[in-house]
């Protein structure tokens, strides 16, 4: 069988999550700005 | 001394008043911060009595969470390290680079050798000496079960060169940078929360996640620093042991080392931290120099220079793909071998993160971003590779030419390696009394300035704690060194490090990408004034 963890999955899926609001933070709009 | 205004004053002027708006609110705020203080002392406390009372559950839980979190997630750890390095370098490739950190009439208030010093003292220090000669030979040990003897060397060096090297420095430099950032070009206290509450003032998210970065920041500096001392701890006494001839060294003296570490702490918490702690590093980088030169003089000198070259060349050569291999395709005991190493290594420099990034903000003050990064990241990586290129080499030179019997201490007797190394020198105690002194020395100043920059973060920013928080963290630091010493052993101790710096690795992420965004924000500005 190659299935994984499922924790493990979890976690990872996680980091991911995290990675997309750290990409966030770099390009979120200002507030009042031309891009909100 | 400059006799300035503040730049965080005439900064007011330049800078939009969203930016500015919550500086210091912490410190009108002391409802919040006290808030802070009590939960930040409370889970050390917790931590170090769990550990003083029964070190081996506290072990049991920190190693599952630990490996758990390894097993699934060195792929993260090594890619952010590699971030952090390449956008450090990439910052002086660029009109970023030009910045300086401070009003831009501000200049450096350390020589650049003071400054280098300083840097290193803060962020390696007790460690290094330690694993002198014991991390290369741990490592050749290890690679000589798979690899011919000279490869075996080469790698052995290698991963103690990374291990210690740029990577770690650029964590360093990540974490400084950003705080230096927003202190000296923004006006922000010197808090890890200071990047995201300013960037984003007012917003409750923000808000929560800044207050718990603050409190994280607390446990990872506590726990880190409280390692420091247990494993500074042990060399101290394995060091008297040594001198007085005795076999191994008694939990009593152990004791007694640990209780005269804290006598010498104590005082200097009393009074203000001044120059006094910068010279008491220096001291102890200084006696750390005379050692390494000292072995290269009276050791195998051409070998030992050799080893430092060649060293040299091969991190260089590979220290970028080595920064991303994660031994995947090794087997489970290479595997195991990367995580209690290398990994373990990197989680711990994050640990220390934001003890070492305030400190070293505040050293930096009135240089150029591009010195920041070039003097931060090569100026310690080089004096590193110098040292494990002597001292790992005149290891492996006994291992490969000699009786061997420094190899076998790797399985025996580990905490004892950089002693009976010297003791292999002329002049061995006066040689063993300076590595005592400078193990102390390095320690009693981690925990004076630990306690001062926790001081600091746990009271919302204020640069000067008062004297009594200050004791009280160092009696903390006592307690949770204590806890760590009493759990036995060394891999215990790195365990619990690392335990203390998991959430951090994403905290100095969140931070890399407040600076990003921060340097954006201040480029776009520059473009609207050079249009106008």
């Amino acid at each position: 069988m190659l299935i994984g963890d499922p924790i493990d999955t979890l976690m990872n899926i996680g980091t991911f999550a995290f990675i997309g609001f750290v990409a966030w933070i770099v390009m979120r709009g200002e507030p009042g700005g031309p891009d909100t | 001394m400059h006799t300035h205004t503040p730049a965080s004053a005439r900064l007011a002027d330049v800078i939009p008043s969203t930016w500015s708006r919550n500086i210091n609110s912490d410190a009108k705020n002391p409802q919040g911060s006290k808030a802070l203080l009590t939960a930040s002392l409370s889970l050390c406390a917790v931590i170090g009595f769990w550990g003083v009372i029964e070190p081996a559950s506290l072990l049991a839980i920190a190693s599952t969470v630990v490996d758990q979190y390894f097993i699934s997630r060195g792929w993260a750890v090594m890619l952010s390290v590699t971030v952090m390095l390449v956008f450090c370098l990439s910052l002086t490739f660029t009109k970023w680079g030009d910045i300086r950190l401070g009003a831009d009439t501000d200049r450096p208030e350390y020589s650049t050798p003071t400054w280098i010093a300083m840097l290193f003292a803060a962020g390696m220090g007790v460690g290094l000496l330690f694993w002198a000669a014991a991390e290369p030979l741990t490592h050749y040990e290890f690679a000589s079960r798979f690899l011919p003897a000279p490869l075996a060397a080469e790698q052995a060096l290698l991963a103690a060169n990374f291990n210690w090297g740029i990577h770690a420095w650029a964590i360093y430099g990540t974490t400084a940078l950003a705080i230096a950032y927003f202190s000296y070009r923004r006006g922000s206290p010197m808090l890890v929360s200071a990047p995201l509450k300013n960037l984003f003032p007012g917003e409750k998210w923000a808000h929560a996640l800044g207050w718990f970065s603050d409190f994280m920041a607390i446990a990872a500096i506590a726990i880190g620093v409280a390692g420091s001392v247990a494993m500074g701890v042990f060399q101290v006494a394995d060091g008297v042991t040594v001198l007085l001839g005795r076999e191994t060294s008694t939990p009593l003296l152990i004791g007694m080392v640990f209780a005269l570490m804290i006598a010498a702490y104590i005082p200097p918490l009393l009074v203000d931290l001044g120059a006094g702690m910068a010279k008491l590093s220096n001291i102890a980088m200084l006696l750390a120099i005379g050692l390494v030169v000292y072995t290269i003089i009276l050791g195998p000198s051409e070998y030992l220079l050799n080893s430092i070259i060649s060293g040299i060349g091969k991190y260089v050569s590979v220290v970028i793909p080595r920064g991303l291999e994660t031994f995947t395709f090794y087997g489970n005991e290479t595997s195991k071998w990367f995580r209690d190493w290398t990994l373990t290594y990197m989680v711990w420099w994050i640990a220390w993160g934001p003890f070492v990034g305030v400190f070293v903000a505040r050293i930096s003050k009135g240089r150029t971003i591009r010195e920041f990064v070039l003097g931060v990241l090569i100026g310690p990586t080089l004096f590193s590779t110098i040292w494990f290129g002597a001292f790992g080499g005149i290891g492996i030179f006994d291992a490969l030419n000699g009786g061997g019997d420094l190899l076998a201490l790797t399985q025996t007797n580990v905490e004892r390696m950089t002693f009976a190394l010297l003791d292999r020198l002329p002049f061995s105690t006066l040689t063993t009394l300076t590595t005592v002194v400078a193990a102390f020395l390095f320690i009693v100043t981690s925990v004076v300035s630990a306690a001062f920059v926790l001081g600091t973060f746990s009271t919302g920013g204020n640069p000067n704690p008062s004297a009594k928080i200050r004791v009280i963290w160092g009696l903390l630091l006592g307690v949770l060194g204590a806890a760590m010493i009493l759990s036995g052993s060394m891999a215990a101790v790195r365990t619990l490090i690392a335990l203390g710096a998991l959430p951090f690795v994403f905290i100095t992420i969140i931070l890399l990408a407040c600076l990003i965004r921060a340097l954006l924000q201040d480029a776009r500005k520059e473009d609207v004034h050079a249009d106008r």
